[in-house]
């Protein structure tokens, strides 16, 4: 646990263990942006330790380039990726419920990469013959030229190629996370989750959503090509979540929502485990905002036992009521120092 | 650049146009061609000079070559039966190198992409239907790049000369040959497991 004034560092250490998880952080999507102000470069540099074998990371960022190490040796992402798993709890994070449903597929596809290996290149294909697509529509609506079916049908191909299968991995793990919500961990509220998609109403097997997409795509031709933008296919896709029944994001309190979001990560956490045979670490950044003692207690109580958990928190005294026996850490003005724990004496 | 006398800093602007060649390379070149025979300059630029008079686009098969129609297409020893359509004319060369394939080649000269505004009227399509029209073609082979792209003309051209009643093929993709199994990307990986034969 981490503790400390506002404005100390805090946050920037969990940011530090998530850049060397993924190569970037959470807070920003520019590099550059993780470089303190005047500052021509960043770095960060850890030591993972995985079933007693231990690995050397590190990430450097200059204005120009990132550089990613792994044993003191740059690599590239796929072989950086992959060597701790990280799972972070921020309130930036809440997008996933409050926010549109281009952050909940973000969630999903964010969580994929560990557990759905190609998924990642998937996407990106199909984010290429989505534009090419889309660039052909917008000719054709500037342009009052004769529309070439095959043309428009060859970079529909390529979206039904890819999109079938990111739309079958996606809902499959929908399915997967929905089979380990946590049970009464935060209650007796049920949360529920449903993958929506416009390309297949209940995707089953790849042949069916490939069927269907392909007769929706085609439906859609001359809207699109009036609109000059694809309509169907899993980038319109979304995940609905319902706490008893009810539109979470709608109908859901702010406490709610949270442990809600919790549940996800509960659940993402368990498939993780299902594949990888461990659990990721797992980060919350100001924990008193993000949940109520009680809940936070029980969630903490569960990780505990299963994994490494980084806590940050403003009120150091708070940490005795979540958790007992938590290594505790100050941080002041950018430096991290142990603190005694609390009730170590007592232990003693 | 007024560091230099000016033909040679000419010489070095001209040179740095070129792919792959920075400031510091055009140079070196420039500074190596003042030191060569003036006989060596001049079999420098007519080289150049013959490249831009003397090849041509051979025009049944788009392949760059100094006569027309080009030696893969008047070649009595390779089968009029088959064409491999590609985006380029060096992969003429990849496929040449194996000494394999005895058919005739067709160069698209690039591939499909709204985003770069290439459509079919960009590529060099006509000939090659009008070959087709010839009536001895049985199978037409597509060896574009394995990119979305390259995928996407592919599949236009199947759709395109499939009603014709020509055999279209696409080349395999998947795992390099004489590769470790556990340097291949997922998406090869994939690829190869889909495209699995049996034995």
């Amino acid at each position: 646990m981490l503790f400390g004034r506002n404005a100390q560092g805090k946050t920037n250490v969990l940011e530090a263990i998530y850049i060397l998880a993924y190569g970037k952080s959470f807070r920003t999507v520019v590099a550059r942006d993780c470089i303190q102000h005047g500052e021509k470069l960043c770095g960060v540099e850890g030591v993972v330790e995985k079933q007693s074998v231990e690995r050397d990371l590190g990430v450097a960022i200059s204005s120009r380039e990132k550089k990613l190490m792994l044993h003191r040796k740059s690599v590239g992402w796929a072989e950086f990726v992959g060597n701790l798993h990280v799972a972070a709890f921020t309130s930036e994070h809440l997008g996933v419920i409050r926010g549109g449903p281009g952050e909940r597929r973000a969630f999903l596809d964010r969580a994929m990469v560990t557990v759905c290996p190609g998924h990642i290149a998937r996407l990106a294909a199909y984010t290429r013959a989505l534009r090419q697509r889309n660039k052909l529509l917008s000719f054709y609506q500037r342009q009052d030229r004769r529309v070439d079916d095959s043309l428009i049908e060859a970079w529909e191909e390529k979206l039904i190629v890819e999109g079938t299968q990111i739309l079958r991995d996606r809902a499959r793990y929908v399915e997967a996370l929905k089979g380990r919500l946590p049970d009464k961990l935060f209650g007796d509220d049920t949360l529920t989750l449903q993958y929506i998609s416009n390309a297949a109403l209940e995707p089953g097997d790849g042949e069916e959503i490939e069927w269907e997409f392909r007769e929706r795509l085609s439906e859609k031709r001359t809207a699109d090509l009036r609109s000059g933008f694809t309509s169907v296919g899993p980038h319109r896709d979304d995940l609905k979540l319902f706490l008893n029944g009810k539109p979470l994001a709608e109908f859901g309190s702010a406490g709610e929502q949270r442990s809600s979001l919790l549940s996800l990560y509960f659940a993402q956490m368990e498939a993780h485990k299902e594949v990888h045979g461990f659990y990721p670490v797992f980060m919350v950044d100001d924990v008193e905002a993000e949940l109520d003692s009680e809940r936070m207690k029980r969630f903490l109580g569960h990780l505990a036992q299963r994994t490494q958990v980084f806590l940050t928190t403003a009120r150091e005294t708070s940490v005795a009521e979540i958790a007992a026996g938590v290594r505790r850490y100050e941080v002041r003005s950018g430096t991290i120092a142990p603190a005694p724990a609390e009730g170590d004496a007592d232990l003693d | 650049m007024s560091d230099y006398a000016e033909p040679i800093s000419r010489l070095i602007e001209e040179l740095r146009k070129l792919p792959g060649i920075g400031q510091k390379s055009a140079q070196r070149l420039a500074y190596s061609i003042l030191r060569r025979s003036r006989e060596d300059a001049e079999r420098l630029s007519r080289a150049i000079l013959d490249v831009k008079e003397k090849i041509r686009y051979c025009s049944r098969c788009n392949n760059l070559s100094d006569q027309d129609p080009c030696h893969f297409c008047v070649n009595p020893n390779r089968s009029p039966e088959t064409i491999c359509v590609v985006e380029e004319p060096n992969n003429i060369l990849s496929i040449e190198k194996t000494r394999e394939y005895h058919g005739q080649f067709h160069v698209l000269h690039g591939a499909l992409s709204p985003i770069n505004g290439i459509g079919p009227d960009e590529l060099r399509l006509k000939n090659l239907l009008a070959r087709l029209k010839e009536g001895n073609v049985k199978e037409i082979i597509i060896a574009t790049n394995p990119n979305v792209e390259g995928e996407a003309t592919a599949i236009y051209l199947a759709k395109l000369i499939k009603p014709l009643g020509v055999k279209v093929t696409r080349i395999a993709l998947g795992l390099p040959v004489g590769s470790d199994l556990e340097f291949a990307d997922e998406v090869t990986m994939c690829r190869a497991m889909e495209g699995r034969r049996e034995l």
